[in-house]
């Protein structure tokens, strides 16, 4: 379990290393294009190493410029969810009762509605292609398993002798959740954060192969994997590549993301 | 060894890493007889009996022999026999049942899967097992699931499963430590019964003295992880020879000590404090199904405390104990009558106006980790009612107070900077004590603050206490446990289903106790004389258990239970009635029972 954690760690720290320094490990960059070598396959002459597509973009710049929008995107709106899901769900499972019944019932009926269908209609709504609307559809909806997550957590803890004796303490119901809830379970929203990176991020690639996120020039891994599709039977690489990739990294978050989960939220209180 | 060895252990080792558990254990159970193997926690007392049957996690390395009837146990051979010839009851019946199964399938299913017996008929033998472990209404019981029942049922539940392949020898770890004082004897003398009937063996391991003079035939005494005496338990209980021994049984708390903590201490000088709680209700809402139920978990009670006095709320779980002592401190909610603190009823108070109650109760609870939180450090945790209440301390001057507080409680600066986990259960309880005491209340109420500790470590605590009461601190001490209760507290107030049954000075309540709910406890205490111990048994085979709170009988709540009960009980709530001085009871017919 460990080695597999570490192998994990150790190849998407190796994507975002090659990813944010791309610009100073190939000549090309994103949106340069190389008349002379259109549709190459990879190869080493022109320094195209995974080759170009139909307007001569170097596949190798694209595919890490994209790589760097669906991680940016997949942390930011994880984080957002992080947010939104804690606060939420610590206050609901703590002050129980009658705002604990309303708080989740809300989240239920946000459950309900279409997820995909509000997210395309939120990116629809904003300027096309602003990723910050994209962050915001997506980690809006993403906070609901959060919120859940924790509140189970929080009711638990809320159990727990300590809380009784916070409040016989005389500290106050914010400082509880703060101090008290909160680190306890931070182990809990850590892995399952880790473990919705992936599922933002393909969701991020599926909106934007349905042509409703990042635009060109820009790229996501979507919309590289839209574009190769189209291209399949002469130029194969340009799907292969990027699918490899997308692969490689939702597969990395997941192993990673499972081994926190077994480490860190078995107990709602395990945190090192 | 004996040649009618059932059971001999030779050289037992269990160690994990380079840290030995168990050192180099020899003992042998005879047929039909009983081994009692008493030690704290941490004597390895339960590791030893885990590696005979296999049962212990992978990395623990087990060395030694031990053989049982013929087959060597060690090296696998356990686990074969594990279920069959061998049983095992453990402390906790409730995480020791599957939650979803039904009683009767649970029972059943054991029987499946060693005698290869249909369903039908391991059904039928689950209900004569039941019977046979004293469980009336068998056919509901079947169908019911573990948390319907109440900790004594499931206890019984769990020997009935044990019983299931008819085992040579019953393993009973810790069998009655997490039941009450009644239900304990009970079971104890249930499991009497039961071995002489089948003329099994059993090992029962426990840290209780009581338990081991009820059931013992033989005794071991063990402390980290070596066997520092063993002998018969005449003579281990009345001539203990090692020294080990003899401070465990000076440790452990008995109802006729003389000269006891409490008749020690002058008697309290400083008046009444600003507590005064009357006819309080508290009521617990019940979640599920469609009508909201409550229950009332106290139903008119007050209290009163003085200055450097212990007071001593007794009974069963569920009787409301908790519940009242948690009321004080606002921690339950009040339904009925009044608690007031400092001339102010405590319900009324908001959030700013908390703080005089707050920095004037503490309260301690009873599980020593489940009370720090397992993020903070102990310094961080000591140091929380400061910076809750006198926000106006700097860091330096807390720092210098919480150790302060520490050091009272005989904790070093080194603790500070550790975490609850890291702490043994005697030392949560002490940084726990630290927090309390930190803000030097008034009033300190300790939730069954020394139920969960060894004897050694719970006399330790109970000093502690005593120091704090000397210096005029007021203590609201909830206990099942009256010996401890004597020990410490100047008056006892007992309580059954949510009303005080009878209150009074601790010479008079459990001197000369009027309710006859009182003198069943008092019955029920364990004795550490074998031949009371077992003689006071007999009697307790056949008594009922306590009623939930939510099937309140009639009039009198005792009624159900009480040996005295006539008619007239049902109809009317008996009220609390002078004896003489303070000593009063709730019981219609006080007069007229023997003294
Ligand atoms: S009132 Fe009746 S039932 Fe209740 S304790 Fe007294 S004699 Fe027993």
């Amino acid at each position: 379990m460990m080695r597999r954690v570490r192998g994990a760690s150790v190849v998407l720290g190796l994507l975002t290393v090659t990813a944010l320094a791309a610009p100073w490990l190939t000549p090309w960059n994103h949106e340069q294009l190389d008349w002379a070598n259109i549709a190459v396959p990879p190869q080493f002459e022109g320094a195209h190493w995974l080759g170009t597509d139909r307007l001569g973009r170097d596949l190798f710049a694209r595919c890490m410029q994209a790589l760097r929008v669906s991680l940016l995107i997949g942390v930011l709106a994880a984080l957002v969810s992080v947010c939104i899901g804690v606060a939420w769900g610590a206050t609901a499972g703590y002050l129980g009762g009658r705002v604990d019944a309303f708080m989740m019932r809300f989240v239920d009926i946000i459950y309900a509605l279409p997820y995909v269908f509000i997210v395309i209609i939120l990116a629809t709504l904003f300027e096309r292609g602003s990723i910050a609307a994209l962050l915001l559809a997506i980690g809006a909806v993403g906070w609901l398993t959060m919120a859940r997550i924790v509140r189970g957590q929080t009711l638990s803890l809320r159990r727990r002798e300590f809380i009784d004796a916070a409040i016989a303490s005389g500290v106050s119901t914010p400082a509880i959740l703060w101090r008290h809830i909160v680190p306890n379970v931070a182990g809990a929203v850590i892995a399952y954060a880790t473990l919705t990176i992936p599922q933002l991020i393909l969701f991020e690639s599926f909106l934007s192969f349905l042509g409703l996120g990042v635009q060109e020039p820009s790229a996501s891994l979507g919309s590289l994997i839209n574009i190769g599709a189209q291209e399949m039977e002469t130029a194969p690489w340009m799907l292969l590549v990027p699918a490899t990739l997308l692969t490689v990294l939702l597969i990395s978050f997941n192993l990673l993301g499972d081994g926190l989960r077994s480490r860190l939220a078995g107990d709602g209180a395990a945190v090192p | 060894m004996s040649a009618d060895a059932l059971l001999t252990v030779e050289n037992l080792g269990v160690g994990y890493g380079d840290q030995p558990a168990v050192r180099a254990v020899s003992f042998d159970i005879a047929r039909g007889r009983c081994l009692g193997v008493i030690g704290e926690s941490g004597a390895g007392k339960s590791q030893a009996f885990l590696a005979l049957l296999g049962l212990l996690p992978a990395q623990a390395r087990v060395s030694g022999s031990a053989r049982f009837d013929g087959h060597e146990l060690l090296g696998g051979g356990g686990r074969s026999l594990r279920g069959r010839r061998i049983a095992m009851i453990f402390q906790d019946p409730m995480t020791a049942l599957t939650p979803h199964l039904r009683v009767g399938d649970q029972i059943a299913e054991t029987l499946v899967a060693h005698r290869g017996v249909t369903w039908t008929a391991a059904r039928t033998r689950a209900a004569e097992l039941l019977a046979q472990v004293r469980v009336g209404d068998v056919e509901r019981r079947l169908r019911q699931y573990p948390h319907e029942l109440s900790g004594g049922m499931r206890q019984r539940v769990m020997i009935a499963g044990a019983l299931a392949c008819d085992p040579d020898l019953l393993i009973a770890d810790e069998p009655t430590t997490a039941l009450d004082v009644s239900v304990q004897a009970q079971l104890l003398a249930l499991l009497r019964q039961i071995v002489a009937e089948r003329q099994m063996s059993m090992a029962v391991v426990t840290h209780d003295m009581g338990v081991i003079a009820a059931l013992a035939d033989d005794v071991v005494v063990m402390r980290e992880g070596c066997v520092v005496e063993r002998g018969c338990v005449d003579t281990i209980l009345s001539t203990p020879r090692h020294e080990y021994t003899r401070a465990l049984l000076a440790a452990t708390p008995r109802l006729g000590t003389v000269g006891s903590l409490a008749a020690a201490s002058a008697p309290p000088a400083g008046g009444e404090l600003p507590l005064a709680a009357r006819e309080v209700v508290v009521k617990h809402r019940l979640r599920g199904g469609w009508r909201p139920m409550s229950l009332t978990a106290v139903d008119g009670a007050s209290l009163d405390v003085c200055a450097g006095e212990a007071v001593g709320l007794v009974g069963e779980s569920g009787c409301g104990k908790s519940s009242l002592a948690r009321a004080l401190l606002r921690l339950a909610p009040v339904d009925g009558g009044r608690i007031v603190w400092l001339g102010r009823d405590v319900q009324t108070l908001d959030a700013g106006e908390l703080r005089p109650l707050r920095s004037g109760v503490q309260i301690v609870f009873q599980d020593p980790l489940a009370s720090l939180d397992p993020a903070m450090t102990v310094a961080a945790i000591v140091a929380e009612p400061l910076r809750a209440l006198r926000p106006d301390l700097e860091a330096g001057a807390r720092r210098s107070l919480v150790l302060r507080a520490l050091e009272d409680v005989g904790l070093d600066a080194g603790y500070a900077a550790r975490r609850g986990r890291e702490l043994s259960g005697g030392q949560c309880q002490r940084v726990a004590l630290a927090r309390a005491m930190i803000v030097e209340p008034k009033l300190l109420v300790c939730d069954e603050a020394v139920s969960a500790l060894d004897v050694s470590i719970q006399a330790q605590v109970l000093e502690l206490l005593q120091g704090f009461k000397r210096r005029g601190t007021g203590i609201v001490f909830v206990s099942h446990n009256l010996a401890v209760v004597r020990q410490l507290c100047e008056r006892v107030l007992v309580m059954y289903l949510g009303r005080i049954v009878e209150s009074g000075t601790a010479d008079a309540v459990l001197g000369t106790p009027r309710h006859p709910y009182t003198r069943l406890l008092l019955d029920a205490v364990p004795r550490l004389d074998p031949a009371t111990a077992r003689a006071r048994l007999a009697s307790f085979a056949l008594r009922g258990d306590p009623p939930s709170a939510v099937e309140r009988p009639t009039g009198c709540a005792f009624r159900s239970r009480c040996p005295h009960a006539v008619d007239a009980c049902a109809e009317r709530v008996p009220s609390l009635d002078t004896v003489e001085n303070s000593h009063q009871v709730a019981c219609l017919r006080w007069r007229e029972l023997p003294e």
